[in-house]
């Protein structure tokens, strides 16, 4: 399989007034053709951030991209800005997070619809064209893909479905809203998806309809898809590797099996243990342990919160991504290069025990309570 | 809700708005002082005789009864008599108010025309030269009173320059009257010489009213617009592949043309205001120079008259501000309000 994307050492700051905060501190990533990859952490953690590098629609500022390439099919589109522009137009779509913002809110769904169908990766429109299509002669959706719009909408399971092409988002629920982004991008047909936490606003036994129907249009499609999400049993559901992120580093890339198999990392045995406690949390739970960014902890991110934390040797360096035997990544003084399996595992079981409290903080942060520099934004 | 029972809502709600506005000025006219019958008499009548003519005039009357006598006379046109005019107040505010209006509504056009696109050229050239000129005129727009601006432009251009009539509406006959708008009187009777006229003789006034305006309109499309652009469904429209000219000509100005819609709203009260000045300057004979005649004189009728004809123009600029609002924005209509 070749890769389709390629992150490497990305890193990215946010100005902010408290300082410059240190998010992403070099993230390296892959996707293959045709593969499912989840990025999986607490809030808070940087995956929205990276989404957002990636596909080019970060805030600049604040945002800041300090060094890295993201190399899709090849192309550089940090530095390529035609090639970004064009991969962002015409090969990559993306679900976003928050299904209440991302809407425009004064044009109905049917208008968007159209737009998306009738000018997607178009370069540029004429003046003409644009005139004819405000005053409303133009521009509908043709039968067929109005035909189309209804199917999608019906199979992500939206009731009257051909009434909500004349429906402004004001007059849809969150849950609407969010599968109606979902039909957005996938009616487009894209390469690449990327689906930045698409059904943390729907509620539960709708959400793993949805996931089914993802996981249906990704392998019809033969999509390549980035998956976000801080609950490991959607990516467990979706992926074929996953790859564990704390305070804006990789702590752990494995395929799905490998990772439940035996996770490595103990901030990723930390997040499997604490799996048992999620049912203890409702969905408004008290968000994860949020890093300060201004002021990383030294060396190892994630050395604060490990009970296997070695003085002298993880708060000196930024950890290295070690190979292990069986092909994962861990980014861990606890392992080394090259170390086979089973070695591997026999350390995971002794060295990382985690306390009761512990494991609820984890849980905590798997559900998703909104992160506080999100709470207050309108 | 729908578009329709918006509408309706929304007119519903402006006749309580008028029915105290109407009972503002009347109390307003009663508080003040001098006695409109000795007014209307002159010093040298006798005491019977303003005694006589305050009973012919209602003003012994209990205050309610004046007041609905008052409002009977509105619903059928009827303002009372003039002292200076010796007319109808109503017969008088159709003659003069139309020129007024013309005057206005020109220079409201001037405003939108010009100051919309300033303003998204400054938001799309952000701190880059094409904003700092566009604000560079804002500035003087706004800073500018309107008679200073009105007497400069019209000594340079008119007198010095002579390129336009410096005062009057109309240098030809003026076409037969259907409305009072001349610009609509001349194309109605085909008049393009009186229209060409017309046009001449607003330009300079209007401009001149049409600056500070413009200059708000300006500012604030270019900020609505800087903000809805930073909104996050505008990154949803690029991942989705839109043309840019489509996402910023289309969805940004779209959503942000409801703020400016709020700018002009506001404006079109202070441009009544405005116009007082600038009809004096240029002698256009529209309302102000009846109003200020009326004022100076104490002719109470047409004082009432004024006032009310002013704030029934800003009531019903407010309401199809407002309906204008929810047409274009949807969250108005279902009472979510705007993010604007
Ligand atoms: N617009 C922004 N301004 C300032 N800081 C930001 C912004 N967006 C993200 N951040 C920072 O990046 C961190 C990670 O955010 P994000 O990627 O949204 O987390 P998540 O993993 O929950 O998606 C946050 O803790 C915050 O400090
Ligand atoms: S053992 Fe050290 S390097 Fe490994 S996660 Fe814990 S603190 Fe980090
Ligand atoms: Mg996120």
């Amino acid at each position: 399989m070749a890769p389709i994307l390629e992150v490497e050492d990305l890193k990215v700051h946010f100005d902010t007034y408290e300082g410059k905060q240190q998010v992403l501190n070099g993230i390296d990533l892959t996707v293959n053709e045709g593969e499912t990859v989840a990025i999986v952490g607490e809030s808070g953690c940087g995956k929205s951030v990276t989404a957002r590098t990636i596909i080019g629609t970060l805030a600049q500022p604040p945002g800041e991209i300090v060094s890295g390439e993201v190399r899709y099919r090849g192309e550089d589109l940090l530095s390529d800005r035609a090639a970004a522009q064009r991969v962002k137009n015409e090969e990559m779509a993306m679900i976003f997070q928050d299904p209440m913002t991302h809407l425009s809110p004064v044009f109905t769904i049917g208008t968007m619809m159209a737009d998306i169908i009738n000018y997607r990766g178009k370069r540029s429109i004429s003046w003409m064209r644009m005139i004819r299509d405000a005053i409303g002669r133009g521009n509908r959706l043709s039968a067929a893909d109005r035909e189309r719009c209804v199917e999608m909408f019906t199979k992500l399971q939206i009731p009257d479905p051909e009434g909500i092409l004349d429906r402004y988002p004001v007059e849809l629920s969150g849950g609407m809203r969010q599968r109606v982004l979902i039909a957005m991008a996938l009616i487009t047909d894209p390469d690449f998806l990327i689906a930045d936490e698409p059904t943390t606003a729907l509620d539960v036994t709708v959400q793993s309809q949805i996931l089914d129907i993802l996981a249906e249009r990704i392998a019809e499609q033969n999509l390549s898809v980035i998956y976000v999400t801080h609950n490991l049993g959607v990516a467990r559901k979706l992926a074929d590797r996953i790859y564990v992120m704390y305070a804006g580093e990789i702590a752990e890339v494995a395929t799905t099996e490998q990772l439940f198999d035996q996770p490595m990392h103990p901030y990723s045995i930390g997040l499997l243990e604490s799996i048992p406690k999620l049912t203890e949390f409702d969905s408004e739970g008290i968000g994860g342990l949020i890093p300060n960014y201004t002021d990383p902890p030294s060396g190892c991110r994630f050395h604060p919160r490990c009970p296997a934390y070695m003085e002298g040797t993880c708060d000196v360096e930024q950890v290295p991504a070690f190979e292990l035997g069986d092909g994962r990544y861990v980014a861990c003084y606890l392992y080394e290069e090259g170390m086979d399996v089973e070695t591997a595992a026999s350390i995971a079981d002794t060295e990382v025990e985690y306390e009761d409290e512990e494991l609820e903080q984890f849980a905590a942060g798997q559900t998703g309570g909104t992160p506080p520099w999100e709470e207050d934004e309108p | 809700m729908g578009f329709r029972s918006y509408l309706l809502r929304r007119a519903i709600l402006t006749i309580p708005v008028f029915i105290g506005l109407t009972l503002f000025i009347f109390l307003l006219a009663r508080v003040l002082p001098g006695d409109p019958a000795r007014m209307a008499l002159g010093p040298r009548a006798t005491d019977e005789a303003v005694a006589a003519l305050r009973i012919e005039m209602g003003l012994d009357d209990p205050l309610h009864i004046q007041y609905l006598n008052y409002m009977g006379g509105l619903l059928q046109g009827d303002m009372g008599i003039a002292l200076t005019t010796n007319r109808n107040v109503f017969t008088d505010v159709l003659a003069f108010f139309p020129a007024t209006l013309e005057l206005v509504i020109t220079a409201m056009f001037l405003a939108v025309l010009f100051g919309i696109p300033l303003g998204i050229i400054a938001a799309l050239n952000k701190d880059r030269l094409g904003d700092n000129l566009s604000r560079l005129i804002a500035f003087f727009g706004v800073s500018m009173p309107v008679f200073w601006a009105a007497i400069l432009i019209q000594l340079a251009i008119a007198y010095n320059l002579g390129l336009l009539p410096p005062s009057g509406r109309i240098g030809v006959d003026r076409p037969e009257w259907y409305t009072g708008f001349l610009i609509i009187d001349s194309i109605i009777a085909l008049n393009f010489e009186a229209l060409r006229s017309t046009l001449a003789h607003l330009a300079l006034p209007a401009f001149a009213l049409a600056l500070a305006p413009m200059a708000d309109v300006a500012r604030m499309t270019r900020s609505s617009f800087i903000e809805e652009y930073n909104e996050d469904y505008v990154r949803a429209l690029e991942t989705q592949g839109l043309p840019g000219r489509l996402i910023a000509y289309k969805y940004v100005l779209k959503a942000s043309f409801a703020s400016t819609l709020t700018i002009i709203g506001l404006d079109f009260g202070f441009l009544i205001g405005g116009a007082f000045l600038v009809e004096i300057v240029f002698s256009w004979p529209g309302l102000a120079r009846y109003g200020v005649r009326a004022i100076l004189e104490n002719d109470i009728n047409a004082v009432m008259g004024v006032v009310l004809v002013i704030g029934a123009v800003f009531i019903i600029v407010n309401l199809i501000v407002d309906v204008l609002y929810g047409f274009l924005d949807p969250r108005v209509r279902y009472g979510e309000g705007s993010s604007a």
